[in-house]
């Protein structure tokens, strides 16, 4: 009979500590401002509007690091951690100055990089295609009062006429005059905000969560190259010449 | 005969005081206050854990050595302002209604004691915001026949007797956000006696501690922690007291139940506050004007913890009691007996 069997409710302790996972997050210089040993004593759980709602719990997070086991670590990136809001109530309630926020955003950076974390992220992809291809997600149109039932019947009918409230707030600023995004920004604006993106790296690493999001960020630039190239010559031989 | 100057009227300084008399040293017991007994009088603390016997059967004996003792001489409203000289000769300025007067002393005992914490740092317990959060001290006058409420627990937004009571530990001890990383050492007992005194007077009453680790390290003390969940039925919860608001003019308190791993939601009638120790003011200025050692937390600084804990960083200058950190009633007289012997044989040499 083997060990399992014999005591199946058990559960067996092996210590993996110092896997890899562990290491990257312990080479990150927030973690030792974040977490001082741990009283367990639930504070943290208490304060926290994630815990209150999801299966999340900024007391497993301490007590997972302190733990280090590399199996659960992986899970967390994988998972729970994506359910902190960060709110940072942990930390400026804990009674030993911990920061389980602090240890999330660092696990959640590593989880990217490591590409753990494609499918908790899934949810947002359409977020991150709107703010790649439009600078902004947020938009009137997405408050419904339909969705918001509690914001009340005031709400249906500044709804109804919310285009033209836009146009008398932001007269003179066409870019605002729009109820599909939060603002229209020229697409000037937003090639080079691409540009920013492709070259410091950070289109790359939105690609180990959505790749499919690079290729359509790269087609939109492909679409506009030409034009957006040659206004980008024309503004630097306008720079050049006010030099002289 | 060399006279000592006793600084702090409460439960160490008389002990130091009456046991200093009794070898035939002359003793000056210098009271900022009107009366004597410190913190056991100031706050008619009724009964004493573990045994639950009257604080008065304790400290009145104690005062009564002291007011008793011809070799003593109490100035009471009184204040040291300045001291000068060194041991075994100090000139202390003692100032009160009366006006300044300078006298020599032969060696300083300062007993000056421990404040309660003040839990309205504390402000996500809406101590002072909300009515019926009270502090233990404040449980301690109501339950004493002679309190403001004659004996009876009441709610002091409406007067009624509270149904359902909670109890926070460790409020501003072992909080690092208040700068107070130590623990009280009292609050433990004192919050068990309290329930267990509630659940006596009022049977149909629900008690509930939310406590971290329930320290029952004194003569008798986990004894009288198990009479509580045995003969009580008082509930404690492992999850420290996070957050209080008031919902309906109900309090509701939320806490993490850490054994089942859930956050919880509690409405109930009272919370009573285990608020920790502080070094008292009195320490404070005493640490100033004498010129003696710290702690981080303003309690003051042995020589040697181990060797010499009742020596201060100044010759002749000794001290006692829970100026030194948190401590109970029953080792504050062991420490004013203690310093008693240490001063005596300092003035022998």
């Amino acid at each position: 009979m083997s060990e399992e069997n014999k005591n199946p409710v058990t559960e067996k302790i092996e210590s993996t500590k110092g896997g890899h996972f562990y290491k990257e997050i312990m080479k990150d210089f927030r973690i030792k401002e974040s977490l001082h040993g741990c009283l367990n004593c639930g504070t943290c759980v208490a304060n926290c509007p994630a815990a209150a709602f999801y299966d999340y719990s900024p007391r497993e997070v301490c007590q997972m690091i302190i733990e280090g086991d590399e199996e659960t670590i992986e899970e967390y990136m994988k998972s729970k951690i994506w359910n902190c809001a960060q709110c940072y109530s942990c930390k400026y309630r804990c009674p030993k100055e911990n920061s389980a926020a602090d240890i999330v955003m660092a696990m959640r950076e590593i989880a990217v990089r490591e590409g753990l974390a494609a499918e908790a992220l899934a949810g947002y992809t359409r977020i991150a295609k709107l703010v790649l291809t439009r600078g902004n997600q947020l938009a009137p149109d997405m408050l419904s009062p339909d969705a918001f039932p509690d914001w009340g019947p005031r709400m249906i009918e500044l709804s109804s006429k919310k285009m033209e409230m836009r146009e008398e707030l932001f007269e003179g600023f066409p870019g605002m005059n729009v109820v599909d995004r939060a603002w229209a920004a020229e697409d000037y604006t937003i090639y080079e905000m691409q540009k920013i993106w492709e070259e410091s790296g950070a289109l790359e690493k939105v690609g180990t969560v959505f790749p499919f999001l690079v290729d359509i960020v790269q087609d939109d630039m492909e679409e506009k190259a030409e034009e957006m190239e040659a206004k980008i010559q024309e503004k630097k031989e306008k720079l050049e010449a006010s030099k002289k | 005969m060399k006279t000592v100057l006793v600084i702090g009227g409460g439960v160490t300084g008389l002990k130091a005081a009456s046991e200093l008399a009794e070898m035939g040293y002359n003793v000056s017991l210098v009271e900022k206050e009107d009366y004597l007994g410190g913190q056991v009088t100031k706050h008619k603390y009724y009964k004493l854990a573990p045994d639950l016997r009257l604080a008065g059967d304790v400290i009145y004996p104690v005062i009564k050595a002291v007011e008793s003792n011809s070799n003593i001489k109490v100035l009471k409203h009184s204040q040291i302002t300045a001291v000068s000289g060194a041991a075994p000769e100090f000139k202390a300025k003692i100032k009160n209604s009366k006006g300044e007067s300078e006298e020599t002393f032969g060696a300083i005992v300062v007993a000056t004691g421990f404040d309660h914490f003040d839990p309205t740092v504390k402000q996500e317990y809406g101590y002072g915001r909300f009515k019926d959060v009270v502090t233990n001290a404040e449980v301690e006058e109501m339950l004493n026949p002679n309190g403001p409420t004659k004996g009876e627990l009441k709610r002091p937004s409406d007067g009624k007797t509270p149904k359902k009571i909670a109890i926070f530990q460790c409020v501003g001890s072992r909080d690092r956000q208040v700068g107070n990383p130590y623990c009280c050492r009292v609050g433990c007992v004192v919050s068990t006696k309290q329930a267990i005194e509630i659940k006596e007077k009022y049977p149909d009453s629900e008690v509930y501690v939310y406590y971290m680790d329930m320290r029952m390290f004194g003569r008798g003390w986990e004894e009288l922690y198990g009479k509580a969940m045995e003969d009580y039925e008082i509930i404690f919860t492992r999850g420290r007291g996070a957050e209080v608001t008031l919902k309906n003019q109900q309090l509701s308190l939320r806490a993490e139940e850490t054994i089942m791993d859930r956050p919880i939601q509690h409405s109930v009638d009272m919370i009573i506050l285990a608020a920790g120790m502080a070094a008292g003011e009195g320490t404070i200025d005493a640490a100033k004007v004498l010129g003696i050692k710290q702690n981080d937390y303003g309690f003051l600084a042995p020589k040697d913890d181990f060797l010499s804990p009742n020596e201060s960083s100044k010759p002749g200058i000794f001290i006692a009691g829970a100026d030194k950190g948190p401590m109970d009633i029953e080792n504050c007289i062991v420490e004013g007996a203690a310093v008693a012997a240490k001063v005596a044989g300092s003035l022998k040499n």
